[in-house]
């Protein structure tokens, strides 16, 4: 299926250092209708100055990143817009990750639970 | 006899036996003045004979321990100050409070490096000779030295000797204990690097598993579902992401089993060490000859023990030496012995400080009880040798 221009889709962006997260990532919005695919940053630094630009709507970010992490990341992305949907991912069990992780207000989803219907759950409770 | 002493100080004991030496060697030149001088029988000659020997054998004693034969020159350190200690008290009983210092030495000098069995034998030894002595002391087989020597000559050998000899052995008590002090803390820095080791290895498998294995299959599920949705919409895009997710899978496999190789190689624990050991050194970077002989099966901690050893060798010798080839020669016969020989470089161990490989197979050998020496010259290659019993 190839995407047509949809002024009204949800615009995501994916932030990991793993290529092969933000591949996957790529693949599963490119096949969902109303959702799109505006940017992908390998760290914490990138995605800030790349949002600025874009302006997503809904953001994956990796918890565990080189550089400043997703967590501190999140915070920045989260003051310049609060708006902005932000879904921290990994790869390890909510119960392993960090306190101040734990504790943050962000949505935490694993990395291979992440679906089409999981991405649509999300953006609908956050406008909903 | 304890294989701890390449593992500990021993230059102690090397003291020990050159002061012994050189005390032996004024008291037989004492004699021979003293048969000349004030007792004028020849059995002081016979006495400055066996007290000669004495120093013979400690010279014997100190070239022996110079080149690693502990087990010898122990027994010879106590073979002779027992024959001398006999040999003097039949002929002058007046010294018999000298003879039972004497008596004490070797079991004294080698507490630190024996194990409880010989200290005991030794132990009893040395009350056998005791008794002998004392025995010896009373039949009075020779009268002549006794007779001849005046009183104050007796007094001011026994004067001068007893709290002499006591100096003597309060230095080999203070050797002993510095010798088990340092062993203990080598034991507990051992200890300490080994689990430093350990944590670090899991560590490692952690980052392997989350950085490999673990981010392919993530992302092969998150595409999974997405072919999975792909199978009715456009059938041909999904064949083609299934495609390309089997390849992937494939060396996801390949990870996970070199990942499982790393961590404890299959044929060690299926077919021992033997076969483990061809099979590593057919992944060497160098050309790796082995010869085995006798060697079965052993404790799973001593396999990997020896293996690893093995394993860090070749690697030191292809980093480090800059080998093209080695040999690797392992021996069940006797307990077990292994070697390893390259044609690298080699070093100079006595200005290389011990780096983490060389202080991980030492480790890796003291903890199962064995030991492991390395023998290196700058420009001769490198052998290490190690033994289990």
């Amino acid at each position: 299926m190839t995407p047509t221009v949809e002024p009204d889709a949800v615009t995501v962006m994916v932030v990991d250092d793993w290529s092969s997260f933000r591949r996957a990532v790529a693949a599963l919005v490119e096949t969902m209708v109303g959702f799109r695919l505006v940017g992908e940053a390998a760290s914490g630094e990138e995605a800030i100055e790349m949002a600025t630009a874009i302006t997503p709507e809904l953001v994956l970010m990796d918890v565990n990143m080189p550089g400043m992490g997703g967590v501190a990341a999140a915070d920045v992305l989260r003051a310049t817009d609060a708006k902005m949907c932000i879904v921290l991912v990994s790869t390890y069990d909510a119960a392993d990750l960090p306190v101040d992780v734990q504790k943050a207000d962000y949505r935490y989803v694993n990395k291979e639970r992440l679906t089409a219907s999981t991405l649509r759950s999300l953006a609908a409770e956050h406008n909903g | 006899l304890n294989r701890r002493l390449e593992a500990t100080d021993d230059r102690q004991l090397h003291l020990y036996v050159k002061v012994n030496l050189i005390t032996v060697a004024a008291s037989a030149i004492g004699l021979v003045v003293v048969r000349f001088t004030i007792v004028p029988t020849n059995w002081m000659l016979v006495n400055a004979v066996a007290v000669g020997t004495v120093v013979v054998a400690l010279a014997v004693v100190q070239v022996w321990l110079r080149r690693g034969r502990l087990d010898n020159a122990l027994t010879l350190l106590a073979a002779a100050n027992w024959t001398v200690a006999i040999v003097v008290a039949a002929i002058d009983p007046f010294v018999l409070p000298i003879v039972t210092i004497i008596l004490v030495v070797p079991v004294m000098v080698i507490i630190p490096f024996v194990r409880s069995r010989r200290l005991l034998a030794t132990g009893l030894g040395t009350v056998a000779v005791s008794v002998i002595s004392v025995v010896m002391a009373q039949l009075h087989l020779v009268d002549a030295p006794e007779r001849l020597a005046p009183e104050w000559l007796k007094r001011s050998i026994v004067l001068l000797f007893v709290p002499g000899l006591n100096g003597l052995l309060l230095l080999n008590v203070w050797r002993s204990h510095l010798s088990l002090a340092k062993q203990a803390d080598d034991i507990r820095q051992s200890r300490s690097r080994i689990v430093a080791a350990s944590d670090r290895e899991r560590r490692r498998i952690e980052r392997d598993l989350h950085d490999g294995a673990q981010q392919r299959l993530t992302s092969l599920a998150i595409r999974l579902a997405v072919a999975q949705e792909l199978t009715s919409s456009d059938p041909a895009r999904a064949a083609g992401m299934l495609s390309e997710m089997q390849d992937e899978l494939a060396e996801s496999i390949g990870e996970l089993r070199d990942l499982a190789h790393g961590i404890y190689p299959p044929l060690l624990s299926q077919r021992g060490l033997d076969e483990a050991i061809k099979a590593a050194s057919r992944r060497s970077a160098i050309a790796v000859t082995i010869h085995s002989v006798a060697v079965g099966r052993y404790e799973a901690d001593v396999e990997s023990a020896v293996y690893y050893c093995c394993l860090e060798a070749l690697a030191n010798a292809a980093k480090h030496g800059g080998s093209t080839r080695a040999d690797i020669k392992i021996d069940g016969a006797n307990g077990l012995s292994f070697s390893i020989t390259d044609d690298g470089a080699g070093f100079d161990p006595s200005r290389v400080v011990a780096g983490a490989g060389l202080l991980n197979m030492t480790d890796r050998i003291g903890a199962v009880g064995g030991i492991l020496t390395i023998d290196a010259k700058p420009g001769s290659g490198t052998t290490i040798r190690g033994h289990c019993a």
